[in-house]
């Protein structure tokens, strides 16, 4: 039984906008929540993983992800898209953890090297060579991709969450072909 | 095709766990407290422009308004009318930035930027080069008055500014400082009737890059 104000069973049905469910949430409804958790953690996941490509990793910064949207859900406006509120979020996210294991490997004294242990169910690439050709775009080019082809968001979203243009995603997203389109004419 | 082969680049993991999706959403709903939505960045953008004005005016007011005798007609327009256009913009800029997900209207860095190149052209067209006689003992009382109008600015703003989540906090919090910063030359324009483009310049305008520079310090260290 719901509690008063909350959303019935019924009304958390995939019908329902996520934005709908976040406006719900705000309101301290807890099925709401539950039900956006739900929903957004597996593609939020494979943003994650796509970018660092480690599963362990990625579901600590899912688990980071939802902290934060927790923070910060006063910021979010009913009648706004939901989608780049909450990828700018996931990217924040991402950058801090990723500055935050910079710091630690400046302080950190190597003793042995060990071979790497593949984490459990990582997704696994059809060569050693598609790490390469990741590794080798530039970082802002790497993010619009994902976001365009993991993610699934439109141009404006892109543009909304990574805080630049639709003109500049277009731009990064063209070169981040060009440079794929070559490395895989010459790979392929 | 391209697009196959850029897919292939990003494939499936094993999908996430039911159990963990499931221990997420119970934490997560655990203990969600109700939240009012912050005002639209019109709202947003009207209160940071409105402390903007009354702290300028107050400070201004307290130590004097003598620039607004000795200043001309047209150098008034201009020199108030950019300094008001800059802190509109600057302020809508950081509203922007508060609020993860907005359309960003221009880069922060390049506002910045263009803020600082139209007010040396400005400065230098409507001033007159008039030397450097007591360049530093006229120049030091500017600064610091310009630096504190900034620092009082940006304490009261700040309150205002931490409801926002920071997406680019270093950014953010830089153009939060070249705002405060602002502040600090809108009181020395009001103030100040030394009309020489070189301690202008120098002083007035140092005091918004000192500001700035302020700001960029905290977010390294905040981060």
């Amino acid at each position: 039984m719901p509690v008063d104000g909350e959303m019935a069973a019924e009304e958390l049905s995939p019908e329902v906008s996520v934005e709908a469910l976040m406006a719900a949430y705000q309101q301290s409804d807890q099925n709401a929540a539950r039900a956006l958790v739900t929903r957004l953690s597996p593609p939020i996941f494979q943003f994650f993983l796509a970018q660092c490509r480690n599963r362990a990793e990625a579901e600590d910064l899912l688990q980071d992800f939802w902290l934060r949207i927790h923070k910060a859900r006063a910021t979010f406006r009913p009648g706004e898209p939901l989608m780049p509120w909450l990828y700018a979020i996931a990217r924040r996210v991402r950058v801090d953890h990723y500055r935050k294991n910079r710091r630690a490997k400046e302080f950190e004294i190597v003793t042995d090297q060990l071979p790497e242990k593949a984490a459990p169910n990582a997704p696994q690439p059809a060569g050693p060579k598609i790490d390469d050709l990741l590794k080798s775009l530039p970082e802002s080019q790497r993010e619009v991709l994902i976001l365009l082809k993991v993610s699934g968001l439109s141009l404006e979203e892109v543009a909304r969450a990574t805080g630049v243009s639709i003109g500049s995603v277009k731009q990064k997203a063209h070169r981040a072909y060009d440079s794929l389109r070559k490395r895989l004419g010459r790979s392929l | 095709m391209i697009d196959d082969d850029i897919k292939q680049l990003f494939p499936e993991g094993e999908p996430l766990a039911a159990a963990q999706i499931e221990r997420l959403a119970a934490q997560f709903s655990a203990s969600a407290a109700p939240v009012k939505p912050l005002p639209s960045n019109t709202v947003l953008w009207s209160i940071a422009l409105g402390i903007f004005a009354v702290i300028s005016l107050v400070i201004a007011g307290i130590v004097k308004l003598f620039a607004i005798q000795v200043l001309g007609g047209w150098q008034m327009i201009l020199y108030y009318g950019l300094v008001f256009l800059l802190a509109a913009l600057f302020a809508r800029a950081i509203v922007e930035q508060m609020i993860p997900g907005s359309v960003r209207l221009i880069r922060s860095s390049w506002l910045a930027a263009l803020g600082m190149a139209a007010l040396v052209l400005l400065i230098i067209v409507i001033f007159k080069n008039l030397g450097t006689v007591h360049f530093v003992t006229q120049g030091i009382p500017c600064l610091r008055l310009g630096v504190i109008s900034a620092v009082v600015s940006g304490f009261i703003g700040w309150k205002l500014f931490q409801r926002g989540y920071l997406v680019s906090p270093r950014e953010t919090i830089t153009l939060y400082g070249l705002f405060a910063g602002l502040v600090g030359i809108a009181v020395l324009a009001l103030h100040c009737p030394i009309l020489n483009s070189l301690h202008v310049l120098v002083w007035h305008l140092g005091a918004m890059l000192i500001a700035g520079l302020m700001g960029f310090i905290i977010a390294r260290y905040a981060n």
